[in-house]
């Protein structure tokens, strides 16, 4: 593995910056794919949880909306 | 003996199911020893549980304003699985024991398979039994063997072996092969009972979860070892396919011990 290819980089992103220990039998692509499935899971996760919030938002009677909407989002 | 393969594939079923992915597409990481994999797992857990925690603490926060019935409803028609389970591990867990329980099990089975598993055990303890059972069914029948092997290690063992009582040898099989603490896979034999391990042996053959089954013999102590063996030897073609199975693995010493000895009158 190299620490510094566009694959650990991309892991390393994903990750929050540091890479776990044990991962040099990984070549460079595998840990991109790795970076790739790690954000596809996190987008996933993003899109559902903003669309289960909207739907929730809109359960709340409209004048009550705008407020709850910045209670949650800021 | 090395169990590594079999350790490593067990990690690699929990890891697919944190990115939502088919085991088989992480098949190459099997290099990587267990206890990498079980690193990056939980790195990655960290990741897709933190993310989004700045909104969901707030929305957790609003939701503790509302009557749990209320907060039932919303969680069952609006907030659905997901979100439901974010909120789960954001509240108190009594809170959220008393939401769960106006809420049906088929719908808990998938806010379940959805929480954090960090956060999990300390809800899924407050979850009456009945419930449990009823959750671990539905989550057995969707296929979310790697949560209930985080659900197991939040029970008593009294609960636990009623959940198991509930459930099929193979799902019993899955289980045992991610479970968080497999230290305590003995107990769980004992739980199981004697007179399962023939439900076990067959549901190995018929399903090829022969992975399962000899990682379960790896963690069994010397006297299941030997039942679960003797119980393989009395059923046809069971005891061939797991020396060929414990051969392929690299695992054959695992078993070798326990091949029957040719009786005297066939001698």
């Amino acid at each position: 593995m190299r620490s510094n290819g566009d694959g650990a980089r991309a892991l390393r992103e994903q990750l929050g910056g540091r890479l776990p220990n044990g991962l040099g039998a990984l070549e460079d692509h595998e840990l991109a794919d790795l970076a790739s499935a790690i954000e596809v899971a996190r987008r996933a996760q993003a899109d559902d949880l903003e669309r289960a919030i909207e739907r929730s938002l809109r359960k709340i009677p409209f004048p009550l909306r705008g407020r709850a909407r910045k209670a949650v989002f800021g | 003996l090395s169990v590594e393969r079999l350790e490593a594939r067990s990690e690699l079923r929990r890891l697919a199911r944190v990115l939502q992915k088919d085991e088989s597409r992480l098949e190459h990481l099997e290099r990587l020893d267990a206890a990498t994999i079980r690193r990056l797992r939980e790195r990655v857990t960290d990741e897709l549980f933190d993310a989004d925690a700045r909104v969901m603490r707030r929305v957790a926060a609003s939701s503790r304003h509302l009557p749990v019935g209320l907060v039932a409803t919303l969680a069952q028609h609006a907030f659905g699985p997901l979100l439901a389970a974010r909120i789960a591990a954001l509240i108190e867990p009594d809170r959220a024991a008393d939401i769960a329980a106006r809420l049906p099990a088929g719908f808990n089975a998938e806010v379940a398979a959805e929480l954090d598993p960090r956060r999990a055990s300390e809800l899924i303890a407050r979850i009456p039994l009945p419930m449990t059972v009823q959750i671990a069914g539905d989550l057995a029948r969707n296929g979310e063997h790697v949560a209930m092997g985080r659900l197991a290690s939040a029970l008593s063992d009294e609960a636990l072996g009623t959940v198991l009582a509930n459930l099929t040898d193979a799902d019993i099989l899955k289980i045992a092969f991610v479970s968080d603490d497999k230290h305590r896979l003995d107990d769980l034999a004992v739980l199981v009972g004697e007179d399962r391990l023939p439900g076990l042996t067959q549901a190995a053959l018929d399903y090829d979860l022969w992975d399962e089954a000899l990682l379960l013999l790896h963690h069994l102590g010397e006297e299941r070892r030997a039942q679960l063996a003797a119980v393989a030897a009395e059923l046809p073609g069971a005891f061939d396919a797991l020396v060929a199975a414990a051969e392929r693995e690299g695992v054959l010493d695992e078993v070798l011990p326990y091949v029957p000895k040719p009786s005297r009158s066939s001698a």
